[in-house]
């Protein structure tokens, strides 16, 4: 069976490209082309350089050759509107790099999922740029919207690796300081943290005028808790072990990360941040409609 | 208590319960190692849910094991015992029947009394003891230490008990069955208590058995205690509760009021209360009661009664009734010629209120009051002449506010006493120290004048020996009377050779006693304030307002009847009591001739030499009893007293189970059987022991389900639940 541009939203699927670009490439064009099926139809024009038209808009900026198309007003879209920088930064916690399934780490999820954000933006002509930490920045790209920033980012995305313990508060106020303009950060990271001083390095960020999206990136086992028996479980950043009835425990473990991930949103939604819970059994296009969602409401 | 296993190689089977624990051991999974990166979410939570784990493991192994333990030991049988293993007849048992021949046992329901059904299963009991089995018979109207008898025998003699009314209480019979079976050798200990179990058969505040029965517990004597309750179902009964003459010693020659109660129990009744007076019918009253209430039927004697003693009954007839000795009730009384009083008093205001007391105008009483007293009157000046007429016809001479009593009075006045005459002395505005100070006034009165008080406005009465005769049958009408009583000046006294028995709110005694033994006792009582008052207050003889008070009468009546005698004259008992009978130290008899109402029974009872009473020793047969002996002169004499069943035998109330605790201190140190079924069941408890395998059963299928329940709940398979998802 041929594969579809909506078969490469789905991790499964993904994996089996190893090239990031072509990731990218795909992500987006699948969830493109399924948007064109979708109710969202519409915000692909989004990624033409055009928006709708709306009251007050300069009537020579409709774009007549569109209206000629599809009947409706369309406005080109001026650079000064979409000169947002974006910077998508990476956790390379040892957490991130795990996998139960032998399948997308953590890492490559969010990985891929930078590629494709990158790749939307920098088709849109919206500066990004990169930034990685582990206990603290570690590596960073600054924003540009050439064609080329796109060969930059997924060439450094490619080589980063996680492992080791990390810092994600302390890192995220260093982000904070470096940033000087207001920017649109995408944070992927498992956030397997304390909470508090994470939620205070959001609220810093925010307070410093920069939008945000928090990718809340968990693998599929740390979601589902497939596991069953008696298991000896290893944290493979601290190394601590523990022996429990996996049955016996598994309501309990649901329940603490349900209370995990809405310490989260409720945080993220006081702070006005877009909060984005994911794992790595989830298509990609949930994410991206998560950034769609907010780049809309920000347009 | 012990266990014991009725088949006890099924026992063993116990050891199977370390099946689940080698099991468990055996099939232990070996952990399987993941990695996990959050881990942290867990730890917190997984430290609690391991610890239960643990425990629930642990509770679960236990379950198990204690199935296997409890499925074998249920197998064995285990029965909770006394002290032998053997259930039955074959072991012997010292066993002691305590029979209750309290009158109460006499309640008749189908066809049988309450003995006769007590007899019946104590035959039951005997017939299933072995022939070497030690049986001791407490009948509880005897107190005599029982031997242990065969069990033929102790049905015999149970056979031959009779109802007594005069009893024991229980707790006194009980705690003799528990000694003298604690005595016994033999394995097995009884005590069989067959009783109504009415309320008045027992002391409820004593805790001697509970005692005793903990005694021999430590002492590895245990004794079982079965109380057969034989109370009536339903009991409907109709008895004569009281029946009184208005005294015992009246004047002769006037009325004399008997009154009756009559009490209806269970149910409304029609009776009729017939009076018979020395075998004659005396007159009758037809009576309606309504269910638990009393009504009062009210006789007079015909006033042609000769002087002597009289012995009389209240009966009631007209009915069914199921319980008959309580359907009579006898009393004896005597008729003397009214006793006379001595009043002397200057004045007649002064004397007026004592006489008014003592003998009032007979058109101011109620028919049927008899006039205790004659009362003389005379003044200071006639007193002479009166002694010269011989003072041993005055039951009790008062000298009242007499300013002095000539020397030469005093001297008859005291023989007077000392032979057991009564003198009072009520000093008053006249009253002068000096002519009651001579050392032969000293020798007969309690006490020396002093001085008067001045006028006080606030004095009263105060406290009184409410033990002495003169106040104590009244104590609490006194106690709230005397304190009212407002005395405005009194005499200070000197004690000299007496008592007080009542005093002023300043503390000085109103009322001092002086007594003088001799054959019969003699008393002096001096009032320190006058027996009168004045009708105008500011006079100089106003000295106080008792005349007026309600407690003047009774201290006046009480004052004669103690004076002379006649107040402690008791004529009609209760079954058990001792009987002390007055005896007129002028008519002596050597010995007299004791007939009870068991005809054909006669004995002879002699009072002590010198002695003014007769005892006889706590006389047991209901009915009338008379004495006849002779004076030294050969004249007759005749004295006579009435016994009657307790009246609370006829309250059948019957205990409850909670008193029956406190008796015995606690639940599992007695059986309670309502019937002959429910005493083999309690005896099966006893004796057998409690059987546990039903409750093993029942533990063990509670445990099953336990097991099942707490497995199912571990081990069930966890529904599948995704947690979170990207917002849309």
């Amino acid at each position: 069976m041929a594969v579809t541009a909506e078969q490469f939203l789905k991790p499964e699927v993904i994996r089996q490209v190893s090239r990031l670009d072509l990731r990218a490439k795909f992500i987006v064009e699948g969830f493109i082309a399924g948007l064109h099926a979708s109710p969202f139809q519409g915000f692909s024009v989004e990624f033409s350089e055009h928006r709708k038209y709306t009251a007050g808009d300069n009537i020579s900026d409709v774009d007549w050759n569109v209206f000629a198309k599809t009947d409706r007003f369309y406005i080109k879209k001026f650079q000064a509107e979409t000169n947002l920088n974006g910077y998508l930064v990476m956790d390379l916690s040892g957490s991130m790099g795990y996998t139960y399934r032998q399948e997308l780490t953590k890492f490559e999820y969010g990985v891929s999922l930078a590629a494709a954000l990158g790749y939307l933006m920098i088709h849109q002509q919206d500066p990004v740029g990169l930034i990685a930490f582990d206990q603290k920045v570690s590596q960073s790209l600054a924003p540009r919207s050439k064609r080329t920033q796109l060969a930059n980012i997924l060439s450094l995305l490619a080589k980063l690796r996680p492992g080791g313990p990390t810092e994600i508060a302390k890192s995220l106020h260093q982000v904070a300081g470096m940033i000087r303009h207001k920017s649109l950060i995408m944070i992927f990271s498992d956030l397997l943290a304390d909470a508090e001083p994470i939620y205070k390095a959001l609220h810093r960020l925010r307070h410093s005028g920069h939008d945000v999206i928090l990718f809340h990136i968990l693998d599929e086992a740390e979601a589902l808790f497939p596991f069953q028996g008696m298991v000896d479980l290893e944290d493979n950043e601290s190394n601590e072990r523990l022996e429990v009835d996996a049955d016996g425990i598994k309501a309990d473990y649901l329940e603490e990360v349900a209370r995990f991930r809405e310490g989260f949103r409720k945080e993220c939604s006081g702070a006005r941040i877009d909060y984005v819970p994911l794992h790595t059994g989830m298509p990609f296009d949930k994410a991206l409609t998560g950034y769609l969602s907010s780049r809309q409401a920000r347009a | 208590m012990d266990i014991s296993l009725l088949h006890t190689g099924l026992a063993a089977g116990a050891a199977l319960a370390a099946v689940p624990f080698l099991l468990h051991l055996i099939m232990r999974q070996t952990p399987k190692h993941v990695v996990f990166p959050a881990l942290r979410l867990i730890q917190q939570r997984q430290k609690q849910a391991k610890k239960r784990m643990r425990i629930k493991n642990w509770l679960l192994l236990l379950a198990r094991m204690a199935l296997f333990a409890l499925m074998a030991l249920a197998l064995a049988r285990p029965t909770l015992n006394t002290e032998t293993s053997l259930g039955d007849r074959e072991v012997d048992t010292a066993m002691a029947f305590v029979v209750d021949t309290s009158l109460s046992m006499q309640y008749t329901e189908r066809g049988s009394d309450r003995l006769q059904e007590a007899k019946a299963r104590a035959g039951q009991i005997l017939e299933r003891a072995t022939d070497r089995s030690e049986i001791f018979v407490i009948d509880t109207a005897d107190p005599v230490k029982p031997a242990p008898v065969s069990p033929s025998l102790a049905l015999k003699r149970i056979e031959a008990m009779t109802l007594r009314p005069a009893n024991r209480s229980l707790n006194a019979a009980i705690l003799q069955a528990h000694q003298s079976v604690a005595a016994s050798n033999l394995p097995r200990r009884e005590v069989y208590v067959l009783s109504d179990l009415t309320l008045s058969a027992w002391e409820l505040g004593s805790s001697r058995i509970a005692e005793l029965i903990e005694k021999n517990d430590v002492d590895k004597k245990k004794v079982s205690t079965f109380l057969l309750r034989l109370t009536p179902k339903e009991v409907v009964n109709v008895a004569v509760t009281s029946a009184e003459p208005a005294s015992p010693v009246a004047p002769q020659g006037e009325p004399l009021e008997i009154r009756a109660k009559i009490r209806a129990h269970g149910q409304k009744a029609s009776r009729v209360a017939k009076l018979e007076i020395d075998g004659v019918a005396r007159g009758q009253k037809a009576l309606e009661l309504e269910p638990d209430t009393e009504a009062e039927a009210v006789f007079l004697t015909p006033p042609d009664l000769a002087p002597g003693v009289h012995q009389g009954s209240v009966s009631i007839t007209g009915g069914t009734d199921f319980m008959e000795f309580d359907d009579v009730r006898s009393f004896t009384f005597t008729l003397q010629p009214a006793a006379r009083v001595l009043l002397v008093a200057s004045t007649e205001n002064d004397a007026l209120f004592v006489r008014n007391a003592l003998d009032p105008d007979p058109s101011t009483l109620a028919p049927g009051t008899p006039s205790l007293f004659e009362v003389d009157r005379v003044t200071p000046a006639e007193l002479p002449a009166k002694i010269a007429a011989g003072l041993d016809r005055y039951a009790t001479i008062f000298l009242l506010n007499l300013d002095q009593v000539d020397d030469a009075l005093w001297a008859p006045l005291g023989n007077y006493v000392r032979g057991g005459g009564g003198l009072v002395v009520a000093l008053g505005d006249r009253t002068r120290a000096a002519g009651w100070s001579s050392p032969a006034a000293a020798e007969l009165l309690p006490a020396k004048l002093v001085s008067v008080t001045p006028r006080i406005d606030d004095g009263f009465f105060a406290r009184f020996d409410a033990a002495h005769p003169l106040f104590s049958r009244f104590a609490p009408f006194y106690d709230s009377e005397l304190p009212k009583v407002p005395v405005y000046r009194h005499w200070k006294v000197e004690p000299q050779g007496g008592r007080a028995c009542l005093w002023y709110s300043d503390n000085d005694p109103a009322l001092l006693e002086r007594t003088f033994q001799g054959v019969k006792t003699g008393h002096v009582l001096l009032w320190t304030t006058p027996l009168a008052r004045r009708a105008d207050q500011a006079g100089r003889g106003a000295w106080n307002e008792f005349p007026l008070s309600a407690s003047f009468l009774g201290v006046m009546l009480e004052t004669v009847g103690y004076l002379s005698g006649a107040s402690s004259v008791q004529l009609t008992y209760e079954a058990g009591q001792d009987v002390v009978l007055p005896i007129d130290p002028a008519r002596r008899a050597a010995s007299f001739a004791l007939t009870g109402p068991e005809p054909g029974v006669t004995d002879r009872v002699s009072p002590i030499p010198g002695a003014s009473t007769l005892l006889v020793p706590a006389p047991s047969a209901v009915g009338q009893w008379k004495l006849e002996g002779k004076t030294a002169g050969g004249d007759d004499v005749r004295l006579g007293f009435s016994v009657n069943p307790p009246a609370q035998e006829s309250v059948v109330v019957p205990i409850l189970d909670e008193q029956i605790t406190a008796v015995f201190g606690k639940p599992e140190n007695y059986h309670l059987a309502e019937d002959a079924d429910d005493l083999k069941r309690e005896q099966a408890k006893g004796r057998i022991g409690f059987e546990a395998f039903p409750w093993l059963m029942m533990i063990i299928l509670a445990l099953v389900t336990a097991e099942n329940l707490l497995a199912n709940r571990f081990h069930r398979e966890a529904a599948p639940a995704a947690v979170g998802g990207a917002k849309g």
